[in-house]
């Protein structure tokens, strides 16, 4: 069965982008969040295999969520999506369990990679 | 991949981040300590930047960067909010808007923003660009200290492994210090790190090219250490080697870990307050263009089945027809509900405006917006822009006074502008008002004569009313000076010309000393509307309902005649007559001379004119038809529409008929 992803990015056209990019290699895009508060909602109805997080976004923010999904599914695999000259903010988020990250403007091949290897 | 599909999207939200630009940024510079609006405009950016970088337009990315720079210094305090620092990033915005809509327009975005960059450069001067540029090529090589020996020792007598491990991290990685990080925070679940080469703060601060080494202490094999490290992206083992060892003393406790802890220094306080964003579709416009067209079609076939009803008394069509009515009517509010936008978007750019305008001419403007969730039809939002704004700028250059002048006057320094939208019935008013100077009669009439507008006895007949209305005719400005901001000879003759043509109507109401007020009167929508069918000799013709205050009959020995012009009292007021057949040049009118006669008053901008027709036949809803390329633009003609029986009728338009 297809991995399950959910993703979560407050610019409707980067999620349809991560979207177009996973969804044509297989994985089963079960939901989308445009805030950290949705994607923590989104998480529990949904649970899927994997999350891609940005990280600036209102509401809550990437970081934020992560802490909050990780308290609900300790074994939550989230995949950070930031852009560049956020090191620090990705750092926090790996701290709170996020498993990777992915630069914008980012490659298919890049993405997939990492989904592949948080899956692993 | 291609990114064109990507790209009204992208302009979309670009467009909408912009307008977050915007508005905090104003909100800022009236109150610069609102943390808040800082957050958000670095958050505008910074999604402005992320979604730019991976379009590929670098130019757009690069800006946003530099702005995000600054920000952050303004959010950290570092630096404060100055007047120098808002005209900057007011710069930096309407460099963007220019960009993105180059980028709409011919889809580059083609703008040199070397001089905005400097700028940005000499306000910042510690700029962290994109690309650092360390020393290169320097070899890492593991020396090891007399402290190592000792550690190294001891975990050697406990039984421990002890690593040397060479990571290598991809070139092409944009983050490689949380490469490293996720490296250290991998071995540190294996065991303890307790050195690296380049030490943990060059490593943390991206001195390295593209390798570091790490001493681990560890009860795991090469292997297990191996695989954990292969599964971290971009980052590749290049060698495990052990560190047999020499001699040394008591181990003692290191904490490089700690170290990297404190990598992570910057706050994540962005809880926005947008309360706001709901679940959303994007449609594009010209589906709810067709689905319009098709409730349109809908509702004619309705009128031709409830007429089929009528005239055959079939019954048992009856319950059918009822409910179709119901359904159809229902379903079009849905249809014309969908195609609603709140007038806010328009609304939203005028802050800026006025703020620019004001600063320009040296006047304080107060600017108060009303009824901004007001909706619209989309289509009606597109075109009214234009028109508001030469209104409000009429009002800023033109009406509201200089400093000083206001204070002659015994006024307050501060000019007022405000701006409402609300709906009446099926129609929205939207009113420019300013507290100026308000429209000087006498300017107007020496003007309009002098352009040759009226004549010297056209204009004594004319009251108040008819004077100001004047300002609307095609060849009219009242300012004496050309300035840049308005008065560019396209004068406020386009403005009404446009509404017009969006079946609307605009008046203007002015009390000179005390300010003048524009009302915009606009259709709900433009597709379906409810019109009055009258009978004119022979022919039928709608009246849209918005254009009509009453309706009367009169008597044909009633109709009076002033200076060649028939009028009527109606309630103690003299209302000008005009005969439809007589404008329509509607044929074989001898057959329908009566005594009685009807006649429907409606407003055409501040005037009310009786129209004398034959007959009225009732109201009814009707579908506007275009009447196509050829017919297009027929004075008096609004379009065509298709009745029960398929006939077709003519839709007046009361603004251009007479």
């Amino acid at each position: 069965m297809a991995y399950k992803v959910l993703v979560v990015d407050d610019a409707g056209f980067m999620r349809m982008m991560i979207k177009d990019i996973l969804s044509k290699n297989g994985y089963q895009v079960v939901g989308e969040a445009e805030n950290g508060q949705k994607a923590v909602k989104k998480y529990q109805e949904l649970k899927p295999d994997i999350v891609t997080m940005d990280i600036t976004m209102p509401e809550l923010d990437g970081i934020g969520a992560v802490k909050e999904i990780k308290k609900i599914d300790p074994n939550a695999r989230i995949l950070m999506c930031s852009a560049m000259g956020q090191q620090a903010m990705v750092i926090d988020a790996i701290q709170a369990g996020a498993k990777d990250f992915i630069v914008k403007p980012f490659k298919p091949e890049r993405v997939l990679e990492a989904v592949t290897k948080a899956l692993a | 991949m291609s990114v064109n599909e990507y790209l009204n999207l992208f302009l979309e939200e670009a467009r909408e981040h912009l307008q977050i630009l915007n508005d905090e940024l104003l909100k800022l510079e009236q109150n610069p300590a609102d943390k808040g609006a800082v957050d958000e405009i670095f958050r505008a950016a910074h999604t402005l930047k992320g979604m730019s970088a991976t379009m590929g337009y670098e130019k757009i990315a690069e800006l946003t960067h530099k702005m995000e720079n600054i920000l952050d210094e303004l959010r950290e305090s570092k630096i404060v909010f100055s007047e120098n620092l808002s005209e900057l990033l007011f710069k930096c915005v309407d460099a963007l808007e220019t960009m993105v809509e180059n980028v709409a327009t011919e889809n580059s975005e083609k703008f040199n923003i070397s001089g905005i960059l400097n700028d940005l450069k000499n306000f910042n001067q510690k700029d962290i660009g994109i690309t650092q540029n360390h020393e290169m090529g320097v070899n890492n090589k593991l020396e090891l200290n007399d402290y190592d020996h000792n550690l190294i020792k001891v975990a050697q007598e406990r039984n421990f492994n002890i690593y040397e491990i060479k990571v290598e991290i991809a070139p092409e990685c944009v983050m490689k210090s949380v490469r490293a990080f996720m490296v250290f925070n991998s071995l540190e679940k294996l065991g303890e790190v307790v050195k690296s080469v380049p030490p943990v703060q060059d490593i943390e601060d991206e001195k390295f090219e593209k390798d570091f080494i790490v001493v681990l202490i560890t009860d795991k094999t090469q292997n297990e250490i191996a695989k954990v490290l292969n599964q971290i992206s971009e980052v590749e083992v290049k060698e495990i080697g052990s560190l047999g060892l020499i001699n040394g003393s008591t181990p003692q406790e290191t904490n490089s870990v700690q170290e990297i802890s404190s990598f992570s220094k910057t706050e994540d306080a962005k809880k926005g307050i947008n309360n706001k964003i709901s679940q959303t579709v994007r449609v594009d416009i010209s589906k709810l263009d067709k689905l319009m067209n098709l409730v349109g079609e809908l509702v004619i076939n309705k009128t031709r089945l409830e007429q089929i009803f009528r005239t055959n008394d079939l019954s048992a069509l009856n319950e059918t027809a009822e409910q179709i009515d119901r359904i159809s009517a229902d379903l079009q509010t849905v249809v014309m509900d969908v195609r609603m936008v709140p007038i806010e978007q328009v609304f939203n750019r005028f802050p800026r405006m006025v703020r620019d305008l004001a600063k320009e001419l040296g006047k304080e403007i107060n600017l108060i917006m009303e009824g901004k969730e007001t909706e619209l039809d989309r289509t009606v939002i597109d075109e009214i822009a234009d028109p508001l704004v030469h209104l409000i700028r009429n009002s800023i250059d033109h009406g509201i006074e200089s400093l000083e002048e206001r204070r002659k006057k015994g006024k307050p320094a501060q000019g007022t502008l405000r701006l409402s939208a609300k709906q009446e019935g099926n129609s929205i008013i939207i009113l420019v008002e300013d507290d100026g100077q308000g429209i000087n009669l006498e300017k107007v009439k020496s003007k309009a004569l002098e352009k040759g507008i009226i004549t010297t006895n056209q204009l004594e007949q004319m009251d108040e009313n008819s004077i100001v209305d004047l300002i609307f005719s095609p060849g009219f400005s009242t300012a004496s000076q050309i300035t840049d901001i308005s008065g560019r000879g396209v004068g406020l003759d386009v403005v009404r010309s446009k509404i017009q043509s969006l079946k609307g109507n605009v008046a203007v109401e002015s009390k000179e000393g005390q300010g003048s007020k524009f009302t915009i009167k606009l259709p709900l929508t433009l597709a379906i509307i409810q019109a009055l069918m009258v009978k004119v000799g022979p022919e039928i013709y709608a009246i849209p309902l918005a254009n009509i205050n009453e309706t009367t009959s009169i008597n044909l020995n009633d109709i009076k005649k002033v200076q060649d012009q028939e009028v009527m009292v109606l309630r103690n007021h003299v209302l000008p007559l005009v005969r439809l057949a007589k404008v329509l040049e509607v044929p074989n009118m001898d057959n329908y001379e009566s005594e009685e006669l009807f006649v429907v008053v409606v407003r055409k901008n501040n005037k009310f004119i009786g129209l004398i027709v034959n007959e009225l036949i009732g109201q009814q809803e009707i579908v506007i038809s275009s009447l196509g390329k050829f017919l297009n633009g027929v004075p008096g003609i609004a379009g065509a529409a298709i009745l029960g029986d398929g006939t077709v009728s003519l839709i007046l338009d009361i603004g251009t008929l007479f």
